[in-house]
């Protein structure tokens, strides 16, 4: 069983030297399509490459005592940018333009046809993160509203549209990822909070779509954006209580940074996690873990934050 | 966290867990958290 209180990270952990140009991912922004030149390790040996930058930061995250481990995202360019790739319908050879949250254009890719996932994307890492501890894993993937936010559509007939079809074969990839040993699956969905408006129209469907029929604890995951590339954090979250009616059984914070006073402990931890009104009502689920097995309860002591 | 220095990461993950830790035991002894 977890103890109260779990801890674990949001997804991402540094990546070592050896394996990205730092330098290079720290001037050149947020990927949203792939951006293969900041890979040291020549692509024949990039998968062994990553495979042990993964091994360096389970042990990290071993050593420090965090509870639920994550491979520290270190096979990813960004967040973002791994999935597009491997879509179909997706054009990131020939980027288009979207504007980022920092009121930047940004490359993205253009949706230039049905969105389909030919075969599992992260299945195999999945496998290999679950081999190599015996903690409970989470896995995280964007999700189907900051996609969409990050499209530049020239196929859909509108956002919801759109935001539907991404969260079909999210859906479709989270499957594959709890039948590989996930005990946790998160979306990351920062741009709910970029824009709350559209958020509104169909944020908590797309959401439910992509997480559908999956056990186990869900997260959604919201931020204000990278503390390295959005100086200027709001004072609050524009888009939050929504989430409680949603199917996700937790959702995710970032609450360093911001001065959002109605955060009870808004400055004392880097990011939280709460139990969603749905996971409350729900049974306590059984997660297998490596040789151990625990029983995960809903974090009923939690406070909720008041939204601004 | 990507985009910290390794060893600055490690040290919050560790400050984390050990914030975690001493909450846990003073529930645990029946102690009352102060309010913020």
């Amino acid at each position: 069983m977890l103890p109260l209180l779990p801890t674990t990270v949001v997804g991402s952990f540094p990546q070592p030297e050896w394996l990205v140009d730092r330098a290079a991912l720290l001037s050149g922004g947020v990927p949203r399509v792939p951006k293969p030149t900041l890979w040291r390790v020549p692509e024949d040996l990039r998968e062994e490459a990553h495979d042990d930058a993964t091994r360096l930061v389970v042990r990290d995250m071993e050593r420090a005592g965090v509870d639920i481990v994550s491979d520290g995202e270190v096979r990813r360019e960004s967040y973002f940018a791994w999935l597009a790739p491997a879509l179909t319908g997706l054009d990131v050879t020939k980027p288009g333009t979207a504007i980022a949250r920092t009121g930047r254009p940004t490359p993205v890719p253009r949706a230039v046809g049905p969105i389909t996932r030919p075969k599992p994307v992260l299945a195999r890492h999945t496998r290999f993160l679950r081999g190599e501890t015996d903690h409970p894993i989470k896995i995280t993937v964007p999700g189907p509203f900051t996609l969409t936010a990050l499209t530049h559509n020239e196929y859909y007939p509108d956002a919801p549209s759109l935001a539907l079809a991404y969260a079909a074969v999210v859906n479709e990839e989270l499957r594959d990822l709890k039948a590989a040993g996930a005990d946790f699956v998160q979306l990351d969905e920062p741009y709910l909070q970029a824009w709350p408006d559209r958020a509104r129209e169909y944020g908590v469907a797309a959401i439910d779509r992509a997480l559908e029929g999956i056990d186990g604890p869900t997260v959604v995951h919201l931020c204000f954006g990278y503390a390295h590339t959005v100086r200027d954090k709001p004072s609050g979250y524009s888009y939050l209580p929504e989430l409680e009616r949603c199917r996700a059984t937790h959702v995710s914070i970032e609450a360093a940074r911001s001065s959002d006073r109605s955060h009870p402990r808004r400055s004392s931890w880097a990011s939280w996690t709460w139990a969603t009104r749905a996971s409350r009502r729900r049974r306590p689920w059984r997660v297998e873990s490596g040789r151990r097995s625990r029983t995960c309860r809903p974090i009923a002591s939690c406070r909720r934050p008041t939204a601004a | 966290m990507k985009y910290l220095p390794r060893e600055r990461a490690v040290g919050k993950l560790e400050a984390l867990a050990a914030g975690a830790r001493i909450v846990r035991a003073e529930l645990a002894t029946g102690a009352r958290l102060r309010p913020l």
